[in-house]
């Protein structure tokens, strides 16, 4: 089966453009949702909602652009999880029963999210054991997690930049092979 | 749509990620991530890395994995070490079989070499190990002179530390007519020796063949015996270097 083609301004108008296929943007769209919000879920129907949107506006407004298209959507994408994100803290201060339900959340993380998290902190965890030196060990852990810029730490632990771009290099590509062969994307 | 990603792309996501783009680069990003597979693909992994690493920071499993391993911990050493660990223990696995084995042939060896007779004749004891000297051709593998005060022989055989339950004993004449002496369909051991006792005037001078059967095995001992008159010397005993006394194992 074919993917299916965006009913963009290309036809209508007879203009040869590289049209998006909804496949793709899904996928890109998952990607972008998916460090927005928590559940999986409601990362998918925000994904479904934001395509919804994107073909209702091509219907009254055709875009030519791929890009402008993948631009659009992308915005569309993340005002709905910022709109998810008020809908949700809203219902965190709502008043009576609700609010009395609020107040004892369940803290266990939802399994699916949990299972997520295991396979991703064990395709992390053998990237850096295989990792031969505990220096890179840390260089990741200042860049990726404290955000410290590159030149400070490459001065401070004494690196040519190129030596940190082949660290970071290493550890990607490393990574790459273990998230790969834990079934790839879609299991972290 | 995508080739190899360069430094400078590669840059600009982790930059993305940490917060320090602009508006129109955050657009420019996002939008590549939709229509660029490799490039989506390059973000992605980003992501993974920084969650990941979250995770185990925020665990506390960060402290031990920046802190410098020491040689035995890193992967290489740790795999060698497991490796030679293994041999070792195969190598002792085998070496224990293997040395069991010697030592059940050892002991199967030790009970043929040792199935030979202890004889207590009479006042005198005599103890020979006579597998361990066997005669050549047709020369006995015991002397043995009578006393004519001695009316008994008891018999002693060690059969080793693995002994059958149960053996049977034969002594036969060496000559025309074969005859058997002494026969004992079976008899058990006693503190890893057989005992027998026979009425030395049903042994007349000459040679006999002595033979133990283990019944389990129907492995068998045989022994050439001469009897002689006292006083005599004969070859085997020149070859033991002694007479009428015991030499103890």
């Amino acid at each position: 089966m074919g993917a299916k083609r965006l009913p963009s301004a290309t036809s209508s108008r007879s203009v040869e453009s590289p049209a998006l296929d909804l496949d793709e943007i899904r996928s890109g769209l998952l990607v972008l949702m998916r460090r927005r919000v928590d559940s999986r879920s409601t990362a998918e129907d925000l994904c479904n909602e934001a395509i919804r949107i994107l073909l209702e506006r091509l219907r009254h407004d055709p875009l030519d652009d791929p890009n402008g298209i993948a631009a659009y959507v992308a915005q569309v994408a993340r005002n709905l999880a910022i709109a998810e994100r008020r809908r949700t803290s809203r219902q965190r201060t709502m008043t009576g029963h609700a609010a009395v339900i609020e107040d004892y959340p369940d803290e266990r993380p939802d399994p699916a999210q949990q299972e997520e998290a295991n396979s991703r902190s064990r395709a992390v965890r053998a990237m850096l054991e295989e990792l031969p030196k505990a220096r890179d060990r840390k260089l990741l852990l200042r860049y990726y997690v404290h955000d410290e810029p590159k030149e400070a730490i490459c001065q401070e632990m004494r690196l040519t930049p190129e030596h940190f771009n082949r660290v970071l290099f290493r550890a990607r590509n490393r990574l790459r092979e273990f998230v790969e062969r834990q079934g790839g994307r879609d299991r972290l | 749509m995508g080739g190899t990603l360069t430094e400078a792309e590669r840059d600009q996501i982790d930059r993305y990620f940490a917060g320090t783009l602009g508006e129109q680069e955050i657009i420019e990003i996002e939008a590549r991530v939709i229509t660029d597979r490799r490039f989506r693909s390059e973000f992605d992994l980003t992501q993974i890395m920084r969650d990941g690493l979250a995770d185990l920071h925020r665990n506390g499993e960060m402290d031990g994995l920046v802190r410098e391993r020491r040689l035995w911990q890193r992967p290489f050493y740790s795999l060698a070490a497991s490796i030679v660990a293994l041999a070792a223990t195969g190598t002792a696995l085998i070496l224990a079989v293997e040395i069991g084995q010697l030592h059940e042939s050892q002991l199967a060896a030790e009970n043929a070499a040792s199935a030979g007779p202890v004889l207590v004749v009479g006042r005198h004891r005599e103890v020979l190990q006579l597998a361990a000297t066997r005669a050549l051709r047709d020369e006995p593998d015991l002397v043995w002179r009578i006393d004519p005060e001695v009316s008994e022989l008891e018999l002693h055989m060690d059969v080793g530390r693995a002994p059958a339950a149960a053996y049977s004993l034969r002594v036969e004449r060496i000559d025309d007519t074969e005859a058997i002496a002494f026969a004992v369909p079976a008899i058990a051991p006693i503190r890893e020796e057989i005992v027998a006792t026979i009425n030395a005037g049903l042994l007349p001078v000459g040679d006999y063949r002595l033979t133990l059967t283990r019944l389990d095995s129907r492995q068998r001992t045989m022994v050439r015996l001469r009897i002689e008159q006292f006083g005599s010397r004969s070859a085997p005993e020149a070859a033991f270097g002694r007479s009428g006394e015991g030499v103890d194992r």
